[in-house]
């Protein structure tokens, strides 16, 4: 029998899978996910999870449990840090350590530690002792963990590109990975925005050149990596005459997001060219109120630039 | 330029000795009250924490009373107490207000900037006079943790707990005004002796409860709704574990982390928590710990409403408390907190420590 690594279907594996399933398949482990983001997982971990947690922990606190009796070993890193001098939010460091507290059974955890700030080296050291659990050969982990790289770097850069409709209005979409790429958290969001003919752009689509000159407007180094990406997004955007709104999408209870959301709104608001939506989600959201809203700020664009 | 600064519980009374004795004109922000909330909350995003809020309602009331400049600290994550400063700029900015706001920076994320910084306000200040005020700033801060620290373990004994409490506001008063070392120190053993004098009954064995969570909420009375004061008239010892000279010295200087005693906390932690997690998450976690082993009859946890750190901390201290029997309150705080409400949980949990205690002893509990 093969060992079963799971892998809950939530928070950074929206940024991170192509390189952690590659890594396990390179590896021979054969790699099971959570199923997608659905009811029961959402009921599941907010049962489990204390109420202050945000939502996106919420759920992968459903995710794990989704997983438990399916596998052998749960993956679930510890990310500290990505990048030098910067962290990824608390709650994502202490991750391990609160599913741990908050869910009986679990199966045996892979928890590497990321840490960037220690040194350079730190994912390829932590990827050797996640491998050696489940080869002796050193070389073929070293080859996984260079696939691995390989295919998360593809994977981000196919899905840069640049605005191309010089008719449609453009609205960019702002938020983490986790609410961008999970279409039950985000209520499916790109599409309709799409079918009310909108084009959508993301922080993913941003290049990290374009990302680091939007970033570089800070009064003050931002040292969350992941709200660097939604902030340096927004600046950049800001400069240049493409976009005509922008919508925030925030999960409940997400500490970066309240200031990183702040300092985005009150910039837009100053201008009169670019329209401001902000989406709180929780597990309270509702399709239909969302798509009303939705319409109603197309709308307001359209109005808008008809009029002028 | 007429400088203020946030309050933090005591701080104020340090800060001002210090920039005083620096020659700089001091506009100390009114005692926070629910209008400085009201302000915060009104101007302040929704899901910030509690002290930005209170930050901000701090400096309006400053700014309104003629104070132009701001002195902010800073930090280097990921806690969010980091990017409060830029995040309040805008917000003061927007509100139309004239001032400058200069942000202390750690040591260790660049010093010349701290350096920088540091001469812009005290530009025409000899480096022995900022020495000598600076000593005496820092006296003043240990001594009124010193003292706080005595205060929290008598009320537990006196007859009449106000009483002593009110010999505290005496001595802070008193401290205040005092401008030389060596009286500080006085000060407080005359407190310690006008305590001593009060109708005590030192037979008690009162309940002992540590106190843990998010330092600001910690440290200022308004935002936990005088948490060590309410305990204390219902006869129980408190002891903090963290206290503003702590955390001076660990935010400005970094080297705490080095201490043995820090160690010894990551040592408790590491358990259940394996990894710093910013603010003070993993303090907490190895505080309870090292309050359940000096027998301690239980622990509470403060935090503001939306604390990272805390919430990682709140999600595994009820493991703790199952594992090692040790009842564990986490308090979250945010500006809808009733003082009502707040008590009869207080309560609570104070006869449920009591009645713990009864029963391990023997006793018999109807």
């Amino acid at each position: 029998m093969t060992l079963k690594v799971g892998i809950p279907k939530s928070l950074l594996y929206f940024y991170y899978y192509p390189g952690w399933k590659k890594f396990f398949a390179e590896l021979g482990v054969e790699t099971v996910e959570s199923s997608s983001s659905n009811k029961a997982i959402v009921n599941k971990g907010v049962k489990l999870a204390i109420d202050e947690a945000c939502f996106p922990v919420k759920m992968c606190h459903g995710h794990v449990l989704d997983l438990c009796d399916k596998v052998d070993y749960l993956f679930l890193p510890r990310i500290v840090s990505v990048e030098n001098n910067e962290y990824v939010c608390p709650k994502l460091m202490g991750l391990p350590d609160m599913i741990r507290s908050n869910i009986d059974n679990l199966p045996q955890l892979l928890t590497p530690t990321i840490n960037r700030n220690q040194s350079w080296l730190s994912l390829l050291k932590a990827n050797l002792e996640l491998g050696a659990k489940f080869t002796d050969n050193k070389l073929k982990i070293l080859k996984a963990h260079w696939k691995a790289n390989q295919a998360f770097k593809k994977y981000h850069k196919d899905l840069t590109k640049s605005i191309k409709s010089q008719d449609r209005l453009v609205i960019a979409l702002l938020g983490h990975s986790y609410l961008l790429n999970d279409q039950y958290i985000n209520l499916g969001i790109i599409d309709k925005l799409k079918n009310l003919g909108v084009e959508v752009i993301t922080p993913q689509n941003l290049t990290s050149q374009q990302i680091k000159q939007g970033a570089n407007k800070l009064s003050k180094d931002l040292f969350w990596t992941f709200n660097k990406r939604i902030i340096g997004a927004a600046y950049y955007l800001f400069d240049r005459q493409e976009i005509d709104g922008i919508i925030q999408l925030a999960a409940f209870g997400c500490g970066p997001d309240a200031l990183i959301g702040e300092l985005i709104e009150r910039r837009a608001k100053r201008r009169d060219d670019i329209h401001f939506m902000s989406l709180n989600l929780d597990e309270h959201s509702g399709e239909a109120g969302l798509l009303t809203r939705l319409e109603a700020f197309v709308d307001m664009i359209k109005w808008e630039v008809k009029g002028a | 330029m007429k400088v203020t600064f946030p309050h933090m519980g005591n701080m104020n009374l340090s800060i001002k000795s210090l920039f005083n004795n620096l020659g700089l004109d001091v506009i100390e922000p009114p005692p926070i009250t629910k209008r400085t909330l009201d302000l915060g909350v009104k101007y302040s995003p929704e899901f910030a924490c509690l002290p930005l809020k209170i930050n901000i309602g701090n400096y309006i009331e400053a700014l309104e009373l003629g104070a132009d400049t701001i002195i902010m600290g800073g930090g280097i994550g990921p806690c969010r107490f980091g990017y409060y400063a830029e995040v309040q700029k805008e917000i003061l900015n927007d509100l139309g207000y004239d001032y400058e706001m200069i942000v202390l920076e750690p040591f260790q994320s660049r010093w010349e900037n701290f350096i920088k910084q540091f001469k812009f306000i005290f530009k025409h200040v000899e480096w022995w006079k900022f020495i000598s005020a600076w000593r005496l700033a820092w006296a003043k801060c240990e001594v009124i943790d010193k003292a706080n620290e005595y205060v929290n373990q008598m009320r537990a004994y006196a007859i009449e707990p106000q009483s002593v409490t009110k010999l505290y506001k005496e001595f802070l008063r008193k401290l205040e005004r005092t401008e030389d070392k060596r009286e500080l120190y006085s000060l407080v053993i005359g407190l310690k002796d006008k305590i001593l004098d009060l109708d005590l009954d030192m037979k008690r064995d009162p309940l002992k409860i540590g106190i843990v969570g998010e330092i600001y909420v910690v440290l200022e009375p308004f935002t936990n709704l005088n948490l060590e004061e309410k305990l204390g008239e219902m006869g129980v010892i408190v002891d903090r574990s963290i206290y503003l000279s702590d955390w001076v010295s660990e935010h400005l200087f970094s080297n705490a982390s080095n201490t043995a005693k820090h160690h010894k906390i990551e040592e408790a932690a590491e358990p259940y928590l394996e990894h710093f997690v910013g603010g003070h998450g993993l303090e907490t976690i190895g505080q309870t710990i090292l309050y359940d082993e000096k027998g301690y009859d239980g622990v509470i946890q403060l935090a503001p409403f939306t604390c990272m750190p805390e919430i990682v901390a709140q999600s595994i201290l009820p493991e703790i408390s199952k594992e090692r029997n040790l009842p564990v309150l986490s308090l979250v705080l945010d500006e809808h907190t009733g003082d009502a409400g707040f008590i009869t949980r207080l309560e609570a949990f104070v006869d449920l420590l009591a009645r713990k205690r009864r029963d391990q002893v023997g006793g018999q509990v109807i």
